[in-house]
């Protein structure tokens, strides 16, 4: 055997071996998507549309656990400390054992507007889908949804928690993981730039259930009034009202019908199906008995005002739960029934009550409230109410109206009542519960770089 | 490159002459002729100077340096081959004229040979530290998995069985753990194929990080062994490496330790040899240590906590009451007259049965082989639960010319393992173990009529004091079956290239399938009730695809003798699931066999993830004058798993020793035969990343959009493009010695090992968008020091006794947490009844310690009472637990936690002993871990009613004011986990009991040797734990959560009788 040769050859199979395999190390994604393939078709497009909402909609950290703990149980409607001790230490603390809700609330509202950002950041590509005209729509209604989702967000955390760190884009690298606060002008600015871009980008009319162009001049209309800029607020409101999209439902009852879900009065709704982990969980949480209305909402109705048999399970029991949100014979958690956040008397209350700061108690203010009003049943407001008796009126109007629908607080808290109301109430005061707390586990994360709210 | 394809192709050429050449020669050769070979050791290496004689006509010739020889014999004549350190070996002369004999080593001598992955060494020049598991003595008796054969027999090396579930997954630590979230399992090698002995990639989770589970709540078995398919049988010898000069030749995956298997490979020459094995065993459920409760003292103690539990809080249950009331029909007399004294456990066990049989054959003219079929049947003491085991395994060997040989090894594995999922960790799997222990013992297993005794009122509450499952349909009404088929192929062409120079090109390929069957019957079972039935199917396959190429070159130059390795690997892997689930079907006789028919179809889950390591690797190795020996080792390993730039990690290590019994100045001590010490220092890593962690992915998620309920993506994995391995640094220091010529031998091996870049989930700022990212932060380490005696303490010709001890003690240390200022982080998880319990990771100290409450008796009077601390929550009352207050803030808190156990023992041993006398033998393992505590939760869950150990009949009334157990139902503290449960759970266990008869040669005719054995396992074991058995570990692999008994099965007592015959 002529070993010289065999080398020569033998050698020849490892340098084959190393040309053929040429070191792949490259790894593939099989069976989860990155962003980089994403968006190549408009079915991408409204995947994302539907996933960035929900985070809002889930158990914890969305508006049925979490919204109802946090935002009723902290107003005057809402009594949460039974059974759960002193309900506002929970939530006015900083390092509530565990996670606690108020986390769980921050943290759903930055995945939904992480779900909004992979959209907003990816324009470019939705708008090369498709070049039709009608491509064009969709595109940029996508957009325009994504931006309505951000701003509602944003609008609801710059409340709840002051200036928050903005994000406009996804956090992609590293030294974008951490950032710090941005000052309550700021989040506004961007929150009315978004609804905005909204309201030129989304279509006029939508599908049931889906979001028009008048819903982000809705929302412009409430972002203005809770800056107390009334002369916008009004404007908005009106071109809402004036457009006819959205009108008020026959009756309160038919609002919180099952059957009539998605009906003329939703400008946005939360949906909910009776499927597992998809419904709402108002029912159980009655069951905990941590949603308990306070006792002193029922005698704030009239007898005859037909909102009450709606708001309450039991007409004739002051005592009892909520009854906005109930699906016969389920007491469970997978309810079906939609969470309207915002709703046409709400907006018509708001056109109320901008009309009266910027006219006064105008004919103009009468009648929208006086819409609401006879709706339920109840007469005309007394006519010749001053300015300041309106104001009041209007915010009567809208506890009853929008009584345990989580609004409560924000009213209170733009009216600049929030202090006076809670202790008029009996209610524990501090001055730190004007604004929630960042949970300790985002300071810590952030390793100082958020700072805290005063007095926690 | 033409000129080589030529001269490649001369050499085609030429092997054709030389094979026509070769038939011309057998031809020729029928009567008396020359015989050449090559005397072999039984890495292929030539045995310098061994002498070849033939019997018949008393020739003799001495075979070359390189082992060549050639001889003139008939054939039928039978030569005798012998050389120093090999066991002397006959060969019958038959057609081939050119043989390869290979000789076995004698073992002990310090000639033995020591794999080390690419290439073995001789035992006296090894630098690194290494133990050989010698499976002379294990082998003969019957073991079910390779584990059962490294159990005690090596220092350093702690192996823990799951629980005694068929099938159960063992956890194996060499030197303590090093990764909090990766594998701390050693890397096996197969035959030269590397496997991860992880066992969630086989039947609970993938390596996918999914659980084997399709949707609706399938529940889920404790991990099957992820070396269940090698039958030990097959096995021909065990290496346990342990430090970084012996690791880091498997670079990225070294730092666990690395445990070599090889299987048996055929003799050339050798005549064929039959062997046929059979045994025969019982086992039996350790289950003497607990006694329940009996039906009478069960209803006192129910009456006790219904009573009790009347609450408000606790509105939800209609108690029964046993004061002679009637339900339903039923009466439920006072506890006094409760006749019915159900032992649950008794309910569910039998006698275990075990078949095993193997049959295997070996030996070689022109082709080696070397083969096996075995059948493995365990029935474990439990109903339902069943091992079923084929194996068939081929190796050959046989040269394609002269130079160049073909190595194939070949194993094919089938498992089918039955069990009840026990998993009790969750409750709401409601666990076969655990629902036996807290069943209602008033209660009787069968109603009149013989169908089970069970209510279905109890979903949600106890409503009724019978089960609200029968654990006996646990055991029989759940099919929760894996089939599990590996596959594992290495074939290799070695090519002797020049004198001292070999090359070796090989592919592999293991393959391993798991297939889950699951169905819940609709009636008998909680989670088949619930839904009508519950079916499923999962899949779940991995390929592995393996190319290496290396070589091998040993040369001496004067005193000095040079060998290197060096080489190049490259091994893709595929990894996929399919899981697919119904519900609600109108009948149980399909079971999961026809999931269409469920009218409840839950989505099938699939996924695929592929990884890539190529690797380059060398090591060096220089003996100067038999006395200093410089050994360098270094592994370059890519991975797919790493963003480019870090994808490439260099695992170096180095190591000398120095033969100190060979100096002059040791010459004269004769009774030291060898003296030898050894240092090495380097790195190895953890191959703990998995798949996808440096890539930012979409998730799915459902929303209904528009109201109709549709599929929607969200950005769900903030990847790490910064990921690396985590990276142990090991020093070892080791002093080989021998006394007597080698009649005592030993090691002792000092080691410090620190693990740094440990993966964790750090926490980010929610509002990124993301809560977490795994990171590289912390470092772990581990110290430790080994002790290893090999002794021969009689030998004479009738009558042998060896000793082989082996002592360890580790010392684990979180060097730093990695988690900013945090220096204590306490864990949670979930035990039995759903109780949160905690463990501690806190800088300083070892990982896994018990994080809980301090209990300090039982309020006795309202003076105590006033005096407090109550629970913050409120509630206490005389009669429940007090704690005690550790801040002394005058409530009891989470601010009153301490650590309250550590789980890690102080040393743990293992000490084998082998006698012979004439035809007997006799060997017993005695093996023990000293100074670990365990969590014992088998106490703890009773935080909901159910039947307690006759020791919790000690509880509080106002007549029994010094009980050790609160008021039954008393709720303030009820779920505070406090050190009232953990336990020291030391012990010494008699592991293994083995006694032999060989029929002296020659009684028999028909076969070469008879043995015939009996065995025991698990006989005897000193503890002073209360639990079933201190050896269980209930989160299996988990380096967090170790000695936990949440109501683990306790391992099984086996008694086996087996007959070997060899032909």
């Amino acid at each position: 055997m002529n070993t010289r040769n065999l080398m020569r050859c033998l050698w020849m199979l490892p340098i084959a071996l190393l040309f053929t395999q040429c070191n792949k190390l490259e790894e593939t994604v099989y069976s989860q998507t990155t962003e980089s393939v994403f968006f190549a078709s408009q079915k991408d497009v409204t995947a994302a549309l539907t996933g960035m909402y929900r985070p809002r909609q889930a158990c914890c950290g969305g508006y049925g656990q979490s919204g109802t703990m946090v935002l009723n149980g902290t107003s005057d409607e809402g009594n949460g400390a039974s059974q759960w001790g002193d309900f506002p230490k929970l939530v006015f603390t900083a390092s509530v054992g565990g996670e606690g809700e108020i986390y769980q609330w921050w943290t759903s509202s930055y995945a939904a507007i992480a779900g909004a950002n992979l959209i907003i950041d990816n324009e470019a590509k939705i708008l090369a889908i498709d070049n039709s005209a009608a491509g064009q729509a969709f595109a940029k209604a996508a957009i325009g949804e994504a931006k309505f989702w951000r701003a509602l967000n944003y609008f609801e955390l710059v409340q709840m928690y002051g200036g928050v760190p903005l994000r406009t884009t996804q956090t992609k690298r590293a030294d974008q993981v951490n950032i710090p606060r941005n000052t309550v002008d700021e989040v506004y600015t961007q929150v009315i730039q978004d609804f905005k871009d909204a309201e030129v980008n989304l279509p006029a009319t939508a599908p049931k259930g889906i979001v028009k162009k008048w819903a982000a001049s809705a929302y412009l209309a409430k972002v203005y009034l809770t800056r107390k800029d009334y002369t916008n607020a009004l404007a908005k409101a009106n071109e809402v009202i004036n457009s006819g999209a959205y009108t008020l439902a026959p009756t309160f009852a038919d609002v919180f019908d099952i059957t009539k879900e998605n009906g003329p009065e939703d400008i946005f709704a939360l949906q909910f199906v009776n499927v597992d982990q998809q419904g709402t969980r108002f029912a159980s949480l009655s069951g905990w008995g941590i949603t308990s209305v306070d006792p002193s909402l029922y005698p704030k109705f009239a007898a005859t005002d037909s909102r009450r048999a709606v708001t309450f399970t039991d007409p004739t029991n002051p005592a009892s739960n909520q009854g906005k949100w109930l699906f016969p014979g389920n007491s469970g958690d997978n309810q079906p029934n939609n969470f309207i956040i915002y709703r046409y008397a709400d907006l018509v209350l708001i056109k109320a009550e901008a009309e009266n700061e910027v006219s006064g108690a105008t004919i103009a203010a009468y009648t929208e409230i006086n819409k609401v009003r006879n709706r339920a049943g109840l007469p005309n407001l007394t006519a010749g109410l001053t300015k300041d008796q309106f104001r009041d009126a209007v915010l009567n109007e809208r506890n009853l109206e929008l009584a345990l629908e989580q609004i409560r607080w924000f009213d209170l808290k733009r009216t600049d009542r929030l202090k006076s109301t809670l202790i008029a109430a009996g209610r524990p005061w501090n001055d730190r519960y004007f604004l929630f707390p960042i949970h300790q586990i985002e300071i810590d994360a952030s390793n100082g770089v958020l700072t805290q709210n005063p007095g926690y | 490159m033409f000129k080589r394809l030529s001269s490649c192709f001369l050499i085609r050429k030429r092997l054709t002459l030389s094979s026509l050449l070769l038939f011309f020669s057998l031809l020729s050769f029928a009567q008396t002729g020359t015989v050449t070979g090559t005397v072999l050791d039984a890495d292929n290496k030539p045995v310098d100077g061994a002498t070849i004689t033939v019997k018949q006509t008393k020739v003799s010739v001495v075979a070359d340096k390189n082992g060549n020889f050639s001889i003139s014999a008939t054939k039928g004549n039978t030569i005798t081959i012998s050389s120093v350190n090999f066991q002397p070996q006959d060969f019958v002369i038959g057609n081939a004229t050119n043989i390869d004999i290979r000789l076995d080593r004698i073992t002990g001598s310090l000639s033995d040979v020591v794999v080390i992955g690419y290439g073995s060494v001789r035992k006296k020049d090894v630098t690194g530290a290494v133990t050989s598991v010698s499976l002379a003595k294990i082998g003969e008796v019957p073991l079910t998995s390779v584990d059962q054969a490294l159990t005690g027999r090596a220092g350093g090396v702690q192996i823990n069985q799951s629980n005694g579930q068929a099938g159960a997954g063992t956890s194996i630590r060499i030197r303590g753990g090093n990764s909090i979230n990766g594998t701390n399992e050693p890397l096996f090698v197969v035959d030269g194929f590397p496997i991860i002995n992880d066992n969630a990639a086989y039947g609970a989770g993938g390596p996918l990080g999914l659980t084997n589970t399709s949707s609706g709540n399938l529940g889920q078995g404790n991990p099957n062994g992820a070396l269940n398919w090698l039958n030990p049988a097959d096995i021909a010898s065990i290496e346990v490496l342990k430090d970084a000069s012996a690791t880091a030749i498997y670079g990225s995956r070294g730092a666990n330790g690395v445990i070599i298997v090889t299987t048996k490979k055929g003799r050339a020459g050798q005549q064929p040899r039959i062997n046929f094995n059979a045994s025969y065993g019982v086992s039996q459920l350790n289950d003497s240590k607990i006694e329940l409760m009996s039906g009478k003292e069960y209803a006192a103690y129910s009456n006790l906590y219904n009573k009790e539990q009347q609450t408000p809080q606790n509105n939800n249950t209609p108690p029964v009451w046993y004061k002679d009331t009637t339900i339903n029909g039923v009466l439920y007399p006072i506890p006094d007259k409760v006749t019915t004294n159900t032992n649950w456990i008794d309910a569910i066990k039998r006698n275990g049965k075990t078949q095993n049989y193997s049959l295997d054959f070996s030996g070689g003219k022109d082709v080696v082989y070397s083969g096996s079929i075995g059948w493995l049947n365990q029935e474990t003491p439990l109903i339902g639960s069943q091992f079923q085991r084929a194996n068939f395994r081929l190796n050959l060997v046989t040269n394609l010319t002269p130079w160049l040989s073909l190595d194939n090894t070949s194993t094919y594995s089938q498992s089918i393992i039955d069990n009840s999922p026990t998993d009790t960790r969750d409750v709401q799997k409601f666990g076969l173990f655990e629902a036996a222990l807290t069943a209602n013992p008033a209660e009787t297993p069968y109603n009149a009529d013989g169908s089970l005794n069970y209510s279905t009122d109890n979903i949600g509450g106890n409503k009724s004091p019978k089960p609200a499952f029968n654990p006996i349909a646990l055991a029989t009404d759940i099919l929760n079956r894996n089939t599990i088929q590996t596959f594992l192929n290495n074939l290799s062409l070695k090519a002797k290239i020049a004198q001292g120079l070999s090359f070796e090109l090989r592919g592999s390929l293991f393959k391993n399938d798991v297939l889950r069957d699951i169905y819940y019957n609709s009636k008998t079972t909680f989670n088949g009730f619930q839904v009508g039935g519950l079916a499923g199917k999962n899949s779940n396959n991995s390929n592995s695809y393996l190319v290496e190429a290396f070589g091998n070159y040993n040369k001496a130059f004067g005193k000095n003798l040079f060998t290197a390795v060096g080489g190049y690997s490259y091994q893709k892997s595929v990894y996929r699931i399919i899981n697919s689930g119904a519900s609600n079907f109108s009948s149980d006789i399909l079971k999961n066999e026809n999931l269409a028919s469920g009218s409840n179809q839950y989505p099938t889950q699939t996924n695929r993830i592929e990884d890539f390591l190529a690797s380059y690797f060398v090591r060096l190795n220089n003996v100067y004058h038999d006395k200093y020996i410089l050994t360098f080792t270094a592994r370059y390993d890519g991975s797919s798993k790493f963003t480019k730039g870090n994808q490439w990690a260099f695992f170096p290590s180095g190591a000398v020793s120095w033969r100190i019994s060979q100096e002059d100045f040791l010459k004269d001590i004769k009774s030291l035969s060898d003296l030898k010490l050894r240092v090495s220092y380097g790195l190895s890593g953890n191959q703990a990343v998995a798949s996808l962690q440096t890539k930012s992915l979409l998730g799915f998620n459902q929303y209904p959009y528009g109201g109709v309920l549709q599929t929607g993506v969200f950005p769900a994995i903030f990847g790490n493009q910064d990921l690396t391995w985590e990276t142990t640094k090991q020093l070892n220091i080791g002093l080989d010695f021998g006394f007597w010529n080698q009649r005592l031998t030993g090691s002792i091996n000092y080691y410090a090992k620190t693990t740094e870049d440990l993966l964790q989930y750090l926490p980010l700022p929610a509002n990124s968008g993301y809560t977490t990212q795994l990171s590289n932060v912390g470092s772990i380490t581990n110290n430790g020091i080994e002790l290893e005696l090999r002794g021969s303490v009689i030998n004479k010709k009738d009558f042998k006794w060896d000793i082989n001890a082996n002592i360890a003690s580790n010392k684990n240390k979180f060097k730093d947490l990695g988690q900013g200022k945090v220096d204590t982080l306490p864990v949670n998880f979930n035990v039995v009844g759903g109780q949160g319990a905690t463990i501690a990771l806190i800088k300083g100290q070892p990982v896994g310690l018990f994080w809980g409450y301090v209990s300090d008796g039982i309020f006795r009077d309202a003076a105590e009472l006033t005096k407090g601390p109550g629970i913050a929550a409120g509630g206490s009352k005389v009669g429940s637990r007090r704690f005690k207050d550790l801040n002394g803030d005058g409530v009891i808190n989470a601010n009153d936690r301490r650590v309250i156990g550590d789980p890690n023992p102080k040393f743990v041993f293992g000490i084998t002993n082998n006698f012979s006398y004439k035809s007997f033998d006799l060997n017993f393992l005695i093996q023990g871990a000293i100074g670990g505590e365990m969590w014992n939760f088998t106490d703890f869950v009773q935080t909901r009613l159910g039947n307690r150990s006759k020791a919790a009949n000690d509880y509080f009334t106002p007549s029994n004011l010094d009980a050790k157990y609160p008021t039954p139902g008393t709720t303030a503290g009820y779920d505070l986990h406090s050190d009232f449960t953990v336990e020291d759970a030391s012990f010494v266990r008699l592991k293994s009991l083995n006694l032999g008869y060989n029929l002296p040669a020659g009684t028999i005719k028909f076969a070469r040797s008879i043995r015939l054995y009996f065995s025991a396992t698990n006989l005897l074991t000193i503890t002073k734990y209360n639990g079933y058995d201190p050896e269980v570990n209930s989160f299996a692999q988990s380096n967090l959560l170790r000695n936990i008994d949440a109501m683990s099965i306790p391992l099984f007592k086996t008694y086996t009788f087996g007959l070997n015959v060899g032909f």
